[in-house]
């Protein structure tokens, strides 16, 4: 099994006809992801590596299942593209777009809560579960995402999309695999943080273990701790913290809209240690992630 | 002066009005552009390709994208 997506999964694509997107959508296809459509407005009728494209999402969840939408639409029009997907009925959202504000984050995330549709990203790579489907530019070409991302019974969950493939390959080098591989985002305002997805986790009987890239900033990584403290999870979770230099250099910028350090709550060496009482592993370096967690699993 | 492609547009797709249009609208970076009875390449946009191949399947592979880093 995996979680949020499979073989069965169908996809449009928010934005088709752009430059991301037009690479994006060549990619998913060659690794067997079920791209039914795209929408683009204005663009009603053309087609993108054999994908066709209407003017607006309905026109395609009207006359078919689509369980989910990538939004790959420039910033100023990722507000609205998100609210038409869910207005449309779409359940599962991927939010490739970066630098959306803030405010419209919140608003679309709140509207999505409401409606009962979940959000990946903004600024992700999106959801890949290996051999099955994928969702969003994560891996890259078909035969690369092959060799990175096994399939086997590891979750990855990741601010980095970057980093998702570097966990990812080492697992799956480990001889691990991967459930499913999510690029969270790496900005301040995420649709699903680590907490909101054990769940699903924790329900899907082939994931035995997760693995966890975080980062400073951002209350992620207590709210997971919280989670596991609470829950009593079945699952081991090894994480790797990265930006531990940022403890010893305060105001250093990291990368990611969301690693602002606002507070000690905030710093590397508070989130290792509430993460570390939460039964939570703390891995020095990436490479020793699937050790850890091949001791934990037993 | 481009440095990573160039694009070669035979005249027999210059010779089909409906492809030359085409290849104006699948473009996602505007390389293509009608200049009267003909498409021709928009220089400053050559460098934004992204090799994504839709005006090369557009034409059934008379249009050419060559790589001049190969």
């Amino acid at each position: 099994m995996s979680i949020l997506i499979d073989e069965n999964s169908t996809f449009i694509i928010q934005g088709i006809t752009g430059r991301e997107a037009v690479t994006m959508t060549r990619e998913l296809l060659n690794y067997g992801s079920k791209v039914v459509g795209g929408v683009t407005p204005g663009r009603k009728g053309r087609d993108v590596h054999g994908v066709p494209v209407e003017d607006t999402v309905r026109a395609f969840t009207e006359r078919m299942e689509v369980t989910g939408a990538i939004v790959a639409v420039p910033p100023a029009f990722a507000a609205d593209a998100v609210m038409e997907a869910i207005e449309g009925g779409i359940k599962l959202i991927v939010i490739v777009t970066e630098r959306i504000p803030r405010k419209q984050v919140a608003e679309f995330i709140e509207y999505a809560g409401q409606e009962g549709a979940r959000i990946i990203g903004p600024n992700c790579l999106g959801l890949i579960s290996p051999g099955k489907s994928k969702m969003g530019g994560i891996g890259g070409a078909a035969d690369a995402t092959q060799r990175a991302f096994k399939p086997g019974s590891i979750g990855v969950m990741s601010r980095s999309g970057g980093m998702t493939v570097e966990i990812s390959n080492a697992l799956s080098e480990a001889g691990l695999g991967i459930s499913t591989a999510a690029s969270i985002g790496g900005d301040a305002i995420i649709g699903s943080n680590y907490a909101e997805l054990m769940p699903l986790f924790e329900a899907d009987p082939e994931t035995k273990g997760i693995a966890i890239y975080s980062e400073p900033g951002g209350p992620s990584e207590a709210m997971l701790a919280e989670y596991m403290t609470a829950s009593k999870s079945r699952l081991p979770v090894v994480a790797f913290m990265a930006g531990r230099f940022m403890d010893a250099m305060p105001g250093m910028r990291f990368g990611h809209a969301g690693t602002i350090v606002e507070g000690r709550a905030d710093t590397t060496a508070e989130k290792i240690a509430r993460m570390e009482a939460a039964g939570i592993s703390v891995a020095e370096r990436i490479e020793d992630i699937p050790a850890i967690l091949k001791q934990r699993i037993g | 002066m481009a440095m990573f492609i160039r694009v070669d547009i035979p005249e027999d797709v210059q010779a089909e009005e409906p492809l030359r249009k085409q290849l104006v609208e699948v473009c996602p970076v505007d390389i293509f552009a009608l200049d009267g009875e003909r498409v021709v390449t928009v220089e400053a946009n050559l460098d934004e390709c992204t090799l994504c191949d839709l005006c090369i399947e557009a034409s059934g592979s008379r249009v050419k994208v060559v790589k001049l880093y190969e």
